[in-house]
């Protein structure tokens, strides 16, 4: 199994610019690794530049809180449950690259796990409400020609369910053996309603707009999701995806309009492990996606990509 | 648990059948019907990638243990929990917790 170490890093980085204007110091702090599932999570970064007399401040903050899990169960079933807050702050005051945005997110997000017949498929339903309000510059043009830089502001709530099916080995049918990494489906998605709006003098396409979502999504590890014991070197661990989303939009105010969108993703993804039991390793991966389709709650409109991202984990 | 304390057996039955029970719901063998994994001392082991357990599935696991594992032993905190790969480290972290 190749769960992932939770390891969150706080790092602040203030370059200065000492000494002629051509020559450039920093001084880095880097905290490499946090406890162990700290109840804060998310980088901050901070930079200060101070070149030909101009200061430019870049700032990314996230700070996130998670409340200690509440779990509770019976013979029916087992749940557990916590309420995160987090504010963000990127902020960047280059001339030609200006942000600013700022806001607030609530959650509360849990798992229930039904006792149903261990025999048959393995099940859990999460479930989850995220609130946030914030406000971002966007670029708006006031009279043909002219360029301005105005707050929009965003609020959001989606509520969502999210299901989990890994079909069973047919009772006698097979049986778990030593250095053997069975070949792993499931199922995950579910439904979820939205309801967002945006706001801002100037600013095309505010209003609120409410509707409903679906996404299923079907992963397949041909060879597990473990790394066998090593032939050589580095083992490579293949996991396949596909997933579609629909979103249906139930009401529109203010200048935007109903639409329904489909979003179509396939993504294989190489994960490289050592397939010792060290705890914290370094793993990376390679994933290559196709996707096709839009989503408003991620301000994605209707495009086709292809995405190759190397990634590692912790 | 205090190192060397002996647990009454009770206690160790019902926690031995707790971890059995939650790795059971957690993998999709079905592990009780089949002779050769119908016990704890069977499967333990099994690495959770042989038993075809994804990460959501040992969360199921830990889940299940976690919420009915009092008044024998103490929830396994996830610091604990990130580190077992097999079922025996499971039983050996539910063990050590048990009060």
């Amino acid at each position: 199994m190749n769960s992932t170490m939770k390891l969150a890093s706080l790092v602040l980085v203030l370059p200065l610019l000492l000494g002629t204007q051509q020559s450039r110091a920093g001084i880095s702090l880097s905290a490499d690794e946090a406890p162990v599932d700290p109840p804060w999570t998310q980088p901050a970064n901070l930079s200060l530049i101070r070149e030909k007399g101009t200061n430019t401040i870049t700032a990314d903050f996230v700070l996130k809180y998670r409340t200690v899990e509440q779990t509770r169960g019976d013979a029916t079933y087992a749940k557990k449950g916590s309420y995160a807050i987090g504010v963000y702050l990127h902020r960047d005051n280059t001339a030609d690259a200006q942000k600013n945005d700022r806001g607030i997110q609530v959650s509360y997000s849990g798992l229930l796990a039904p006792d149903w017949n261990n025999a048959g498929a393995v099940v859990s339903l999460g479930y989850s409400i995220k609130a946030s309000t914030g406000k971002g510059l966007v670029e708006v043009e006031p009279s043909p020609g002219a360029k301005a830089l105005v707050d929009k502001t965003k609020n959001r709530i989606v509520v969502g369910l999210g299901g989990y099916v890994q079909p069973s080995f047919a009772p006698g049918s097979v049986s778990p053996k030593t250095g053997v990494q069975p070949s792993i489906f499931f199922v995950d998605g579910g439904p979820s309603l939205y309801l967002d709006e945006s706001r801002g003098e100037g600013v095309a396409g505010t209003g609120r707009l409410s509707g409903v979502a679906l996404k299923l999504g079907l992963n397949f590890a041909p060879f597990g999701l473990e790394p066998l014991e090593p032939m050589s070197g580095l083992a490579v661990i293949p996991t396949f995806r596909v997933s579609a989303q629909t979103q249906h939009d139930i009401s529109a105010s203010g200048s935007r309009t109903k639409a329904n969108r489909n979003l179509y993703n396939i993504e294989i993804a190489l994960l490289f492990a050592k397939p010792e039991t060290a705890v914290k390793k370094l793993v990376p991966s390679l994933t290559l996606s196709r996707s096709v389709g839009s989503d408003v709650l991620v301000g994605r409109k209707q495009s086709a990509k292809t995405e190759l991202t190397f990634g590692v984990t912790f | 648990m205090a190192t060397g304390v002996q647990i009454p057996a009770d206690k160790l039955n019902r926690l031995n059948g707790l971890i059995f029970y939650a790795v059971d719901k957690a993998s999709p063998f079905a592990l009780a019907y089949d002779n050769n994994t119908n016990s704890l001392d069977k499967i333990e082991l099994f690495t959770f990638g042989e038993l075809a357990m994804t990460g959501q599935g040992t969360a199921i696991m830990w889940l299940w243990i976690n919420a009915h594992c009092q008044p024998d032993a103490r929830p396994v905190g996830a610091d604990v929990a990130s580190k077992c790969r097999t079922v025996a480290d499971v039983r050996k972290a539910v063990i050590s917790n048990a009060v």
